[in-house]
């Protein structure tokens, strides 16, 4: 018995690796062969088991061919069966006279045995045929929807749908979008975009608005070489698929069928894909938003400051019971120019900052002493830092780093501003240079102030944070400004509250070496 | 001062009239004969009539650049240019300084450090002061017997010092930019020298400065070069 199922099991699986139940013309030659081959073998037995036997056996050599080939060939099968028993083993011989009515009645059961037989088989498979072809349609469908639903854009969607339009139907892919505010579709296309041309967008544009396939073989701009199909959504059209048949192969009537399945999804992709984008556009605008409003805020109050000191400055040097003591005219200028000094130092770091923000910042690269640098930034400093004492404590050899030495002073300066403002008068702030254990250079500033919660120091360098609590003044833009600048010379920034007191922020660099050794 | 009789002229060519306002003040203040346009047009032909001793030229004038300016000026004119131009602009001062600008002064400025540069720039340009005795702060230096003294106590240079520091010291008060030094020091402008140039500027400062560590005299003019500061600056 189980030599028979798995028989059985054979002949399925090969009746099943067929696409359709059309006969070809192998399917003809075949049927005619086994017929021919089996009548042969039969032919000198037929004395010995009888031609009734032989004509049985015929018939089961029909009912096979019936799991084999097309309906046709198997009809075909039934009639040269019909043919070859009468014409070779009914009596009398090689005649197709037969004269009992007794071999009349079996040939006709016989031929009508084996139509009927092989029509109800070939029924049978046909249908079995539509269900594995439905079944390998849900099959790509599901791949298709579980890679649409894992692609996280609208170009990884894109991609998706190339891959599987070239797999499944041969065909290149151009997708056309509508465009983002107002209607229309947008020129450039996402794909294959050796496809675009403006015929082929005067086509898409068509099938968009009018929501009709134009192209190829269709009513509308037949003459163009791809077919594009609208991607609608129940409330709009996204837009266009393009599809250029390789080889100019028109898909059959089972492919029109899965490419119109593949176009539902794809639409429901592209249309996720489109809210996500615009969600994020959202977020983005908002958290720009809430940015700006920071930065408006913390301008407004630095720039309203020294105005204000400016303007009561003036009043005093106009008011002659003022202005005549020299000792408080003196006074008076000292707070002019703090004043303009904070509005100078204020501008400057918005210039930075939107520098940084719209990625225009250019590196004027050449070799800077550290030392050099930390020496700059203190002389520029010598007014804020009349109340403090600096120390600078440079090791000795120190290697170069290749910078732009005016960002570099603008990073340390902001660091050493905070450090200045942040502690009390007459403390001293430590700026310490030397190389660290893994070789590279770190410029330490060290304050005297009261250190920074534990909970702030991760926050330290992002925009517009200032630590709670901490006294008015600042935009929260110095120390990310130094960042950014420590970035874009592939270092890093490091903050920490030191065991006494006090904040230590390390700006750390790679030394400019050569020839295998840090040079000096 | 001695020379008030004869009053300096100095022409300022910005296109801001607050600017030319206060600078006006503060120069006649000092004894300056001022003159001012406000476009690059106008101020070659106030060149070509006043025959000032100086120029404060804006690189940022409306009709024309000042970089055009200056070049033009240069083909025919020797006189002592000073250039205003915004901080963060260190290619354009670059640029200036190569194209004849004598120095820069860099917005916002404060009016000491001004006069300081257009005292500096007059006396190049006049040959004043031509001695070779020369001593501004702790330094000291006799460029007849070639003794250097920090202090009163005298330090001994390395030959690539010593020419170092006479080339800032014949330019006290100048900015002079990293291509010019490697040039009359090296001999060429390229940037080989641009790593040994900084070595040997740490080094010079190692055996003048009294905190080498924060420069008191050669200071540093970022992404430009260095200046030395003369005793005249205050």
């Amino acid at each position: 018995m189980k030599g028979i199922s798995g028989f059985a099991d054979g002949l399925k699986s090969i009746a099943l690796n067929r696409v359709s139940m059309k006969s070809t013309v192998r399917d003809y030659v075949a049927s005619f062969v086994c017929i021919v081959v089996m009548a042969s073998l039969c032919f000198p037995l037929s004395h010995l088991i009888g031609y009734q036997a032989v004509g049985l056996i015929l018939l089961m050599v029909v009912a096979i061919l019936a799991l084999l080939v097309g309906r046709g060939a198997v009809l075909f099968a039934a009639f040269i069966n019909f043919v070859v028993w009468n014409f070779f083993f009914i009596p009398p011989l090689f005649t197709f006279r037969v004269h009992s009515v007794h071999d009349v009645i079996t040939l006709f059961a016989n031929l009508v045995v084996a139509v009927v037989g092989s029509t109800l088989i070939s029924r049978i498979r046909q249908s079995e045929l539509d269900l594995k072809k439905s079944k390998d349609r849900i099959a790509l469908l599901n791949s298709f929807l579980q890679d649409l639903n894992d692609s996280k854009s609208i170009k990884e969607v894109v991609k998706v749908t190339q891959e599987q339009m070239r797999m499944q139907f041969n065909a290149e892919t151009i997708i056309y979008l509508k465009v983002k505010e107002g209607s229309g579709l947008a020129v450039n296309a996402f794909g294959n975009t050796s496809l675009l041309s403006d015929s082929g967008y005067r086509a898409a544009t068509y099938a968009y608005e009018q929501h009709v396939v134009t192209g190829n073989s269709t009513s509308h701009f037949p003459e163009s070489q791809l077919r594009y199909f609208p991607l609608i959504e129940p409330r709009r059209v996204l837009g266009v698929v393009g599809l250029s048949y390789l080889n100019g192969e028109k898909p059959d009537e089972d492919k029109e069928l899965l490419l119109k399945s593949f176009i539902t999804q794809i639409t429901s992709a592209l249309e996720r894909e489109i809210s996500i984008d615009l969600a994020k556009e959202k977020e983005i605008y908002s958290e720009s938003e809430k940015l700006f409003q920071a930065l408006m805020n913390s301008v407004s109050h630095e720039l309203r400051t020294p105005m204000a000191i400016i303007a009561a400055a003036i009043s005093n040097l106009k008011d002659d019971k003022t202005s005549r003591n020299p000792e408080i005219r003196k006074q008076i200028c000292d707070e002019l120019d703090f004043a303009a000094r904070r509005m100078n130092y204020l501008v400057e770091n918005i210039l930075d900052m939107s520098r940084i923000e719209s990625g225009h910042l250019r590196l004027n690269l050449e070799f800077c002493d550290m030392e050099d640098l930390v020496g700059m930034v203190v002389h520029m400093m010598k007014d804020e830092l009349r109340h403090h004492q600096i120390r600078v404590v440079p090791e000795d050899g120190l290697p170069m780093i290749r910078g732009d030495i005016n960002l570099l002073r603008q990073a340390l300066f902001n660091v050493v501003h905070n450090a200045v403002i942040y502690s009390p008068e007459n403390s001293t702030v430590t700026i310490g240079i030397h190389i660290n254990p893994q070789n590279e250079l770190a410029i330490d500033v060290c304050d005297q102030g009261k250190g920074v919660p534990e909970n702030s120091i991760s926050r330290l360098f992002d925009k517009f944070y200032r630590v709670p609590g901490s006294k008015s003044g600042g935009t929260g833009l110095g120390l990310a400004i130094t960042k950014a600048i420590v970035d874009v010379h592939q270092g890093r920034i490091v903050a920490e509250n030191c065991a006494g007191r006090g904040l230590k922020i390390s700006m750390i660099f790679i030394p400019y070496i050569q020839d295998g050794k840090a040079k000096v | 001062m001695e020379k008030q009789k004869s009053k300096y002229k100095i022409l300022i060519i910005d296109d801001e009239p607050q600017i030319r306002r206060l600078l006006r003040i503060s120069l006649e203040a000092n004894n300056y004969k001022v003159f001012e346009e406000s476009t690059a047009k106008d101020g070659l032909i106030s060149i070509t009539m006043n025959y000032p001793d100086i120029v404060l030229l804006d690189i940022g004038l409306p009709d024309r650049d000042g970089l055009t300016l200056l070049k033009q000026l240069r083909e025919w004119s020797t006189v002592p240019i000073l250039v205003l131009t915004v901080h963060d602009d260190e290619l354009m001062k670059i640029e200036a300084l190569d194209n004849g600008a004598d120095d820069y002064v860099t917005k916002p400025f404060n009016t000491g450090e001004l006069l300081a540069r257009i005292r500096v720039a007059i006396r190049h340009s006049q040959k004043i002061d031509e001695s070779p005795v020369f001593s501004a702060g702790p330094l000291w230096l006799d460029m007849n017997t070639r003794t250097v003294k920090v202090d009163g106590d005298e330090v001994k240079l390395t030959l690539t010092e010593y020419n170092l520091l006479t080339l800032m010291v014949r330019n006290a008060g100048k900015v002079l930019t990293h291509s010019y030094i490697s040039r009359e020091v090296w001999g060429n402008p390229y940037s080989d020298n641009a790593q040994a140039l900084r070595v040997h500027m740490a080094q010079l400062r190692k055996k003048i400065e009294r905190n080498p560590s924060v420069p008191e005299l050669l200071i540093t003019e970022p992404g430009v070069g260095y200046r030395l500061k003369s005793s005249g600056e205050n």
